[in-house]
């Protein structure tokens, strides 16, 4: 009977640690003797040309559009594990053609060497997915409540909004929102270049996203006369589409 | 022996002749000094609370800051304090469209409620003119359409007053009255309103798992935060955020109340004003819901006198703008949906919040 206690004890302990979630932290480089720092350079299009908040574009064949709210978390992967933490690049501030060729830096400080599995995380990652805002201090992109949306247990990944002239009276009176979540829909994009970090140096690499393939992509266009809307699950066919764009209007340039 | 007798004699003489030290009446280092700290009792999920590295909060701080809010000596002819604007039962407004300052002068903007702002993480006022609590404190007194005294005078009045060099010494161990300076009269306000918390609503029952919503408080509940895909999304927990329990994002945005043709047709600029960025304009931060059921009149103009007309405005999706958030859209919600909304922002309403001792006026 003794005998039979202790391994059921045993089998406790055991049962515990299999049980213990394996989530390491990634492998972020501080700065320091053997690093150099990676800049992305984000920088939004439309059509190849430069993109700002307000700016009116013509979406889907003729549909007057112009964007009030563009935003995305990204963070830099080597070999699928992450290397930086998750940063928001967030379009939203800009309102004109300067600032939108500058577009949104994200630095990293990385390990010096050569880089040829570099990925750019679309959304939030697993690991990070799982927290809430009241777990970051403030300041921190992921501490944002505005970024959460508790229906999905999830961060928003992406938000894409703004508004259309549905009539053609040259008043863009309705809007559109189409936001994005939850772990399935984290994407990466693949950075096809090598990358070289030199020890104490800067490399700059310049990433446009157009966002027309995002409205209007290889994997489905997305109509805003159709579904003006993407907040929840029952929209999550629209939100995946756009997830799908994203890969397809990142290039690096 | 006699020597020594006239030396002893002699010590004593001048001993007693010497001029006795008059105290200081500047000198405040004999009142002990040894605050407090207040610790924020709430739930993990609001976050950390915003407090600065240099006011940290201590139970002889927010009283002081209680009293001083209290107190008409900010305001020129001593007729309006912080409180008349900010009421208990209002939630801490004056349930006026507009709030009015000394001699019945009429302000800008309606006054806002102060619930939770500790756990603001941005700045402060309808437009965010004051990046955090200690500046939004400075300006309410030399605001010729409110206090309008000057700050030189507040100082020369609590230096001369002795009750509240005694509490400033308390709170913040200075050791001459004369070190009483608006810098720390601020910092005690901005302490007692860090202290101001909400945290006992149906809705904060509910969330704790002490109490169930009825099924209309439920639905509507849905509806707000968009949980349930059967049902309309009512579009507003995208600003007015519930994971946090705080019912906003503290961001500004244009909701749609004002009509502008372009961009500088708004009347009200709002946070335009302060960010020097047309693209702004018209853009008002986004309040908390928490006690909106005591706050009316609504919006940063007062223009919606009841909640009713407010979940009519975004029914309708709001006036034209250019730059009106795109969130802002129609909302289709039949009758019995739309009560049901009206329903659950009734459970936000927290009856403890109104009868707190500790944020009443200790002058009545």
């Amino acid at each position: 009977m003794k005998k039979l206690f202790y391994f059921f004890l045993l089998s406790i302990v055991f049962v515990s640690i299999q049980c213990t979630p394996n989530t390491p932290e990634p492998p972020i480089a501080v700065a320091g003797e053997n690093t150099g720092t990676l800049r992305i350079h984000f920088i939004p299009t439309y059509e190849n040309q430069p993109l700002y908040m307000n700016k009116e574009l013509k979406h889907n064949g003729n549909l007057p559009i112009k964007f009030q709210r563009l935003s995305l978390f990204t963070n830099l992967l080597s070999a699928s594990v992450a290397i930086s933490p998750t940063q928001k690049v967030n379009f939203s501030d800009i309102y004109d053609e300067n600032a939108a060729k500058k577009g949104i830096l994200m630095t990293t400080n990385m390990v010096s060497g050569t880089y040829d599995k570099l990925q750019i995380g679309i959304g939030v990652d697993r690991t990070s997915n799982k927290k809430l805002p009241s777990d970051y201090k403030n300041g921190d992109p992921l501490a944002e409540i505005g970024d959460y949306w508790d229906s999905w247990n999830s961060y928003i990944f992406t938000k894409t909004e703004g508004k259309f002239d549905a009539d053609g009276s040259g008043k863009f009176a309705s809007g559109f929102s189409y936001h994005t979540g939850t772990d399935e829909m984290y994407r990466v994009f693949n950075i096809p270049n090598k990358i070289v970090i030199e020890k104490g140096k800067t490399m700059d690499i310049y990433v446009e996203i157009d966002f027309k393939k995002v409205m209007n992509g290889t994997n489905g266009v997305i109509d805003p006369l159709k579904e003006k809307n993407a907040h929840s699950l029952a929209n999550k066919p629209i939100a995946i589409k756009i997830m799908d764009n994203y890969i397809t209007a990142f290039s690096v340039k | 022996m006699k020597n020594l007798i006239i030396f002893a004699s002699l010590i004593l003489f001048f001993g007693a002749c010497k001029e006795n030290t008059p105290e200081d009446p500047n000198d405040l280092s004999a009142i002990s000094y040894t605050p407090q700290a207040y610790t924020f009792n709430v739930p993990k999920i609001w976050g950390q609370p915003n407090v600065p590295a240099d006011n940290p909060m201590t139970i002889e701080g927010i009283e002081l800051g209680r009293r001083l809010f209290y107190d008409p000596i900010f305001s020129r002819d001593s007729t309006i304090s912080c409180g008349s604007c900010h009421n208990t039962n209002g939630s801490f407004t004056d349930n006026k469209p507009i709030s009015n300052g000394i001699e019945g002068r009429t302000g800008k903007r309606s006054s806002m409620a102060l619930v939770n702002l500790a756990f603001n993480p941005k700045s402060f006022f309808w437009d965010g003119r004051a990046k955090i609590l200690e500046e939004q404190a400075l300006l309410p007194i030399e605001d010729h359409t409110e206090m309008d005294e000057n700050w030189d005078n507040v100082v020369r009045k609590l230096q001369r007053h002795s009750d509240y060099t005694t509490r400033f010494r308390k709170a913040f161990g200075i050791a001459k009255k004369t070190e009483i300076t608006k810098e720390l009269a601020v910092k005690a306000v901005a302490q007692f309103e860090r202290s101001i918390i909400s945290n006992n609503s149906r809705f904060d029952k509910f969330i704790a798992g002490k109490i169930e919503l009825t099924d209309d408080e439920q639905f509507g509940y849905e509806m707000f935060d968009n949980k349930t895909p059967t049902l309309p999304d009512a579009q507003c927990g995208h600003c007015h955020a519930t994971l946090n329990q705080q019912f906003t994002t503290n961001e500004f945005l244009n909701n749609g109340l004002q009509e502008a043709n372009t961009l500088d047709d708004f009347t009200d600029l709002g946070h335009g004003a302060v960010s020097k960025n047309k693209n702004d304009n018209g853009k008002m931060r986004v309040p908390s819901l928490r006690n909106i059921a005591l706050s009316a009149p609504y919006m940063h103009n007062g223009s919606l006198k009841t909640l009713e007309e407010v979940v009519d405005h975004y029914r309708s999706g709001g006036k034209y703008s250019t730059n009106k958030d795109p969130l802002i859209q129609q909302i289709q919600l039949t009758n019995i949906q739309r009560k049901q909304i009206l329903v659950f922002l009734k459970t936000l309403t927290d009856s403890t919040f109104l009868k707190n001792e500790a944020y009443k006026n200790p002058f009545k």
